[in-house]
């Protein structure tokens, strides 16, 4: 943010002057263009406003008082999406003009600025909405300059019109005068649509027959009835039902195959949300926001059934987005509203896909004409001490770019992970970060993944010349890396995190980088995840990390935290485990676990693994919460859930680290507490609790001996761990305490949907220095 | 034969050309059904008229006698399943061994019976063959290389580049024994069931199966690699997209629980009796019917079809309804869950 009236300097003296402007930040496709005419109307200076490649030019002319109430207005009366980052300004030479004009672009082809994110319906609109003598009066399509679809209705750019797929709709008389109307909301509204011309809204059955009668109050009997009903939203559909019915919810889980991962619920407003969790100013903040995400607030006991998140503390809570989603809530004041999707597969976003969840999951749907161009799913975030810290980053904040910490020198595409699939594509110094693509296992995710990219780089104009890439040599987008004909750059996982968050904050000196995650293909060929890293852009060194321990069936091991917690019992106790008493919590009588040992003996697709995800799997397991589990992190859930119970619990587990280099940090202390703890009948809680404490410990201590030892000021944290908001905010606790600058994400996930930030962001870094394969220095 | 002393072991000097290496080879060619003429440098063959076909084998396993066969049974059927899913009557194998000093001869024994019982099912001859011996820690107990001949009768033509949108694929029975038999025996795992390797010689199956259905398409047999190696090898060949259905994909209790404790895909356990098929949708209901009518594919199934995109790719509808996407690791199965 720039202090505009101090940037906007106005010489003095008598008479008129001009002065040229150029902004930059987020001013396009904010209705920043007319808000600029409706200053200088006002303000009665005469001039143009015009986007440009290089950002928004303003040229306003008149007296000094007209120039500074001018800039006044565009100091404190931006639209609520604009934001202006920068702002230069010069004097030029007056030309008498007097009336004040939005100028049409000059220039055309792909390097245009504007590319412009969705947001929910705007407090206008929504008034407008419910005006009976408003041409819009329930017109489930409303929007305006400030709010709508942008990103998931673009084909091409410039942001046109007719290079979005609302060109399939021809203007009525209406739109037509609001839309060339310079004083109007809805001036150059590309998106622009009344009921005369717009898209239609119509509620099909699950042969696709349209169902007779007003679609919205139709669609609320068959909720209401205990229906699952598909609605298509701005990136895809979603699936609502009854969130205040047990057995509704059980239904939609039996038919999505989602046992147990929680669902998001969308409320009716703010008061609605109050009634059922505890939020707090920022999580209000980000609810209310015109992003509209999913928050994880804490749910009150029994407010909604415990189906909704089985052993999870949080509710993934939203407010409505669209005015469709509006109007379906006038009647109820709180739905589930999840992913229209079967489990694990990419959301659907055209009526072709609707097919394959009709009379399958959905009972009727919700449809309309205007075509979805990209998939966006919802987006989430939590908010650890009151910092807002995104967990999927799609609507509302793709594809608004990431300025790096330091620019690459040609266009580098990062190609992500595998499960949570997400590229970024540079541009200048900014980062591109597509939304959230899904498991990349899977074709369709796969299709839409290459579409997305081939989509990004058409509509930004670019050619990537290096790809970054994970390496693991398995994952869907380290394949892809070789077949784009493309310089590779393999950038160490950790390390991607690492530079994720350094890119995020603009550091581009050497940070401590604590990166807790499930797996990441290490330079050694274990799989690592309990990581201290001395990260710089295009190096780093492993500190220290957690002791290896087998990861007893790959991926089995992930499903079956059993295993990590005997994998772990056995690092305590030696191969004679089984021989021991061992917690009753952990039913191992009833479970191959002398195989499962031998497995790890033998090193039968047992890879070592260092992951302290898995340490989170192991402690769940010893408690009792989850033998198997049916989605990630599911188990460490449980276990911070359990926590929550003894959130006043202020022992802590501690951990022992050895001296050498990298030094090995053994949890074994840890385990063998928890058994004792288990042996004396502690409540499960202040166990969970103080395992919890210790790894906040282990990181804030860890990372500021490390931090003074290689002389630098600040850590970062990353990884999947880190959306644990317990382990957050006592983390963050530590941190202010002991004086560590600790810095957490804020635009990208921790997870492995933020790990293409940091690929282009190292990847840069490296290829300056001609680095092309992995960065660790050891020594 | 003369019965042998339980402790009698190879020595460097069953390779050193005297009378010691005339025993052993007398002892193998008696075993592999008597010399049919004077022991000579070649075979010389009378061929049957036809194209020929020709491979070779070398056979490596650990342990080399397992529930269901051997080292030797193995190295017979595996050749002979090179030359039946080529298409060919398989006619002639050679045995070539390198045997570790110290190596029991009742073992090697036992190998060479179960070669001579493998060849006489399958319907070949044993036409040439080579001992060496090497020092004691140079090899595992024994390595068997074996060649095979067969002829291609006229009309066959099976080209894993041959497969196009529309085929159906088949396989023809339950996948993973074989290398799950092998893996519970090496690693002393019991999976609380018996496995058995599935080592059987597929010409029995091939031979009648191409006289019926001569537009069969390709054929592979479903070794090192398991399913997925094979049908990623037709789909890349083919330049097609290979759809399977998990669910029609026939696997045994034992082998999935077996599969579930390790950790492992039975899409990528090896196998060494069972086949794939590409054949035009037409002949599928027919090329069940006959493969089912014998013993060694009374398990078999249409597993999936041939679609034109994405080309190269192998896509398995999941039980979930999921399209996954088919691999072959780069080396081994890493974990890819973040």
């Amino acid at each position: 943010m720039v202090d505009v009236r101090k940037k906007i300097r106005i010489p003095g003296g008598a008479g008129r002057r001009r002065l040229r402007l150029t902004v930059r930040g987020r001013v396009q496709g904010v209705g920043f263009r007319p808000a600029v005419y409706r200053f200088a109307r006002a303000a009665g200076v005469g001039g143009f406003v015009r986007n440009t490649r290089s950002g928004v030019i303003i040229e306003i002319e008149g007296t000094a008082a007209a120039l500074e109430s001018f800039a006044g207005m565009l100091a404190d009366e931006l639209p609520p999406r604009a934001r202006i980052d920068a702002l230069e300004a010069g004097s030029v030479d007056p030309s008498g003009e007097t009336l004040f004009a939005i100028t049409t672009s000059e220039e055309t082809g792909g390097g245009e600025a504007l590319f412009p994110v969705d947001t929910a319906v705007c407090t206008d609109c929504l008034r407008e909405m419910r005006d009976r003598d408003d041409p819009r009066f329930r017109f489930p399509f409303i929007n305006c300059t400030n709010c709508g679809p942008r990103f998931t209705i673009i084909e091409g750019l410039p942001y046109d019109r007719p290079l979005t797929t609302m060109r399939e709709f021809e203007m009525d008389r209406l739109c037509r005068s609001q839309y060339a109307d310079p004083g109007d909301r809805r001036f150059h509204a590309e998106p622009i649509c009344c009921p005369g011309c717009g898209p239609r809204l119509r509620l099909i059955d699950v042969a696709g027959l349209e169902i007779a009668g007003d679609p919205i109050a139709e669609a609320c009997e068959l909720i209401a009835a205990g229906g699952v009903l598909a609605v298509k939203g701005l990136g895809g559909y979603h699936l609502a039902c009854l969130a205040t019915d047990g057995a509704v919810v059980a239904r939609l889980r039996e038919r999505k195959r989602r046992p147990d991962k929680p669902f998001a619920v969308m409320f009716r407003d703010a008061a609605a949300i109050l009634r059922r969790c505890d939020v707090d100013e920022t999580e209000l903040g980000l609810l209310r926001s015109p992003e509209a995400p999913i928050v994880l607030a804490r749910g009150r006991e029994g407010a909604l059934p415990g189906a909704i998140a089985p052993d999870n503390g949080y509710i993934g809570a939203f407010l409505p987005c669209t005015p469709v989603h509006h109007l379906l809530m006038e009647r109820f004041e709180v739905l589930v509203m999840t992913s229209a999707n079967f489990t694990d597969e990419p959301l659907v976003s055209t009526e072709e896909e609707l097919g394959a969840l009709l009379g399958r999951i959905a009972d009727a749907a919700l449809v309309n004409d205007r075509r979805i161009a990209h998939k966006c799913d919802d987006s989430i975030f939590f908010a650890p001490a009151g910092r807002p810290v995104p967990l999927r980053r799609a609507r509302g904040f793709v594809p608004e770019p990431v300025p790096l910490a330091a620019p690459p020198e040609g266009c580098i595409l990062g190609l992500g992970g595998q499960e949570k699939g997400a590229f970024a594509l540079t541009r200048g110094g900014e980062a591109f970060v597509s939304a959230h693509l899904g498991d990349l296992g899977d074709l369709r995710s796969q299709r839409n993944y290459r579409a997305e990219l081939e989509a990004f780089e058409r509509l930004l104009g670019v050619r990537p010349e290096a790809a970054a890439r994970d390496m693991h040599p398995d994952y869907f987008t380290s394949r892809l890396a070789g077949e784009l004909g493309l310089p590779v750059v393999e950038v160490q996982h950790h390390h991607a995190h690492a530079a994720s968050v350094m890119a995020e904050y603009g550091l581009c000196d050497p940070v401590i980088a604590v990166c807790f995650d499930g797996t990441g293909y290490g330079e050694d060929g274990a799989l690592w995840g309990g990581e201290f890293l001395l990260a710089g852009l295009h190096e780093y060194r492993r500190l220290a990390h957690l002791k290896y321990v087998p990861l007893p069936g790959g991926e089995t091991a992930v499903r079956e935290p059993w295993r990590m917690a005997l994998m772990h019992l056995r690092n305590l106790y030696g191969e004679r485990v089984l021989d021991l008493p061992l917690p009753s919590s952990l039913p191992l009588a009833e479970l191959p676990a002398g195989a499962v040992l031998t497995l790890a003996e033998r090193g039968i697709n047992s890879y070592p693994t260092s992951s302290m995800g898995r340490l989170f799997d192991a402690v769940a397991s010893l408690l009792g919460c989850g033998v198997r589990v049916s989605y990630e992190a599911q188990a460490a859930a449980a276990l911070e859930n359990l926590a929550l119970s003894s959130a006043g619990t202020t022992r802590a587990y501690r951990f022992e680290t050895g001296a050498g280099s990298p030094a090995l940090i053994d949890p074994a202390p840890v385990i063998e507490r928890i058994v004792r703890d288990l042996a004396r009948g502690a409540a499960r809680g202040e166990i969970a609790a103080a395992f919890h404490n210790g790894v906040a410990e282990l990181v804030v201590e860890t990372a500021q001996r490390l931090a003074a030892s290689c002389g630098c000021r600040t850590a970062v944290v990353s990884g999947g761990v880190f959306q644990n908001r317990f382990l957050c905010e006592r983390v963050l606790a530590l941190a202010a305490r002991s004086g560590l600058e600790l810095l957490m994400h804020r635009i990208v996930p921790p997870n492995d949907g933020g790990v293409s930030l940091g690929q282009v962001q190292a990847a840069a870094a490296m290829l300056r220095r001609g680095i092309t394969h992995g960065s660790e220095t050891r020594g | 034969m003369a019965a042998r002393l339980e402790d009698e072991r190879i020595l460097l000097a069953h390779g050193g050309g005297g009378v010691l290496m005339q025993e052993l080879i007398s002892m193998l060619v008696e075993t592999f059904g008597g010399r049919q003429g004077p022991l000579q440098d070649s075979a010389v063959l009378e061929l049957p008229p036809g194209r020929l076909a020709f491979t070779t084998d070398s056979f490596v396993v650990h342990p080399l006698f397992f529930p269901g066969g051997d080292i030797g049974h193995l190295a017979v059927c595996g050749t002979v399943n090179d030359l039946a899913v080529a298409g060919a009557v398989p006619l002639w194998i050679s045995i070539s061994m390198i045997i570790e000093e110290g190596f029991p001869v009742a073992d090697l024994e036992r190998i060479a019976r179960s070669i001579a019982d493998a060849s006489a099912a399958a319907g070949v001859r044993v036409a040439a063959g080579d001992t060496k011996v090497v020092d004691a820690g140079t090899a595992d107990g024994i390595f068997i290389t074996s060649s095979g001949l067969g002829v291609v009768p006229a009309g066959i033509d099976l080209r894993s580049d041959a497969a196009a949108p529309g085929d159906r694929v088949i396989l023809s029975g339950a996948i993973g024994e074989h290398g799950l038999a092998i893996l519970s025996m090496r690693e002393g795992i019991d999976f609380g069931s018996d496995l058995r390797s599935d080592s059987a010689p597929l010409s029995l199956l091939t031979v009648p199966l191409l006289e019926r259905f001569p537009g069969i398409k390709a054929m592979r047999d479903v070794t090192r690699g398991g399913l997925a190696a094979v049908l990623n090898e037709i789909a890349a060949d083919s330049g097609v997209c290979i759809t399977i259905e998990e669910q029609s994909i026939p696997v045994s209790e034992a082998v999935r629980s077996g599969c579930d404790l390790m950790g492992y895909d039975p899409l990528h356990i090896a196998n060494e009796g069972k086949l794939v098929a590409v054949v035009p949708a037409a002949d599928a209901g027919g090329v069940i019917a006959a493969l089912r009518a014998h013993r060694l594919g009374s398990g078999a199934a249409i597993i999936g079809e041939v679609l034109a995109d994405p080309p190269g790719l192998v896509v398995m509808k999941t039980f979930l309804g999921g399209e996954r996407v088919i691999d072959l690791p780069y080396g081994d199965i890493l974990p890819r869950i973040c």
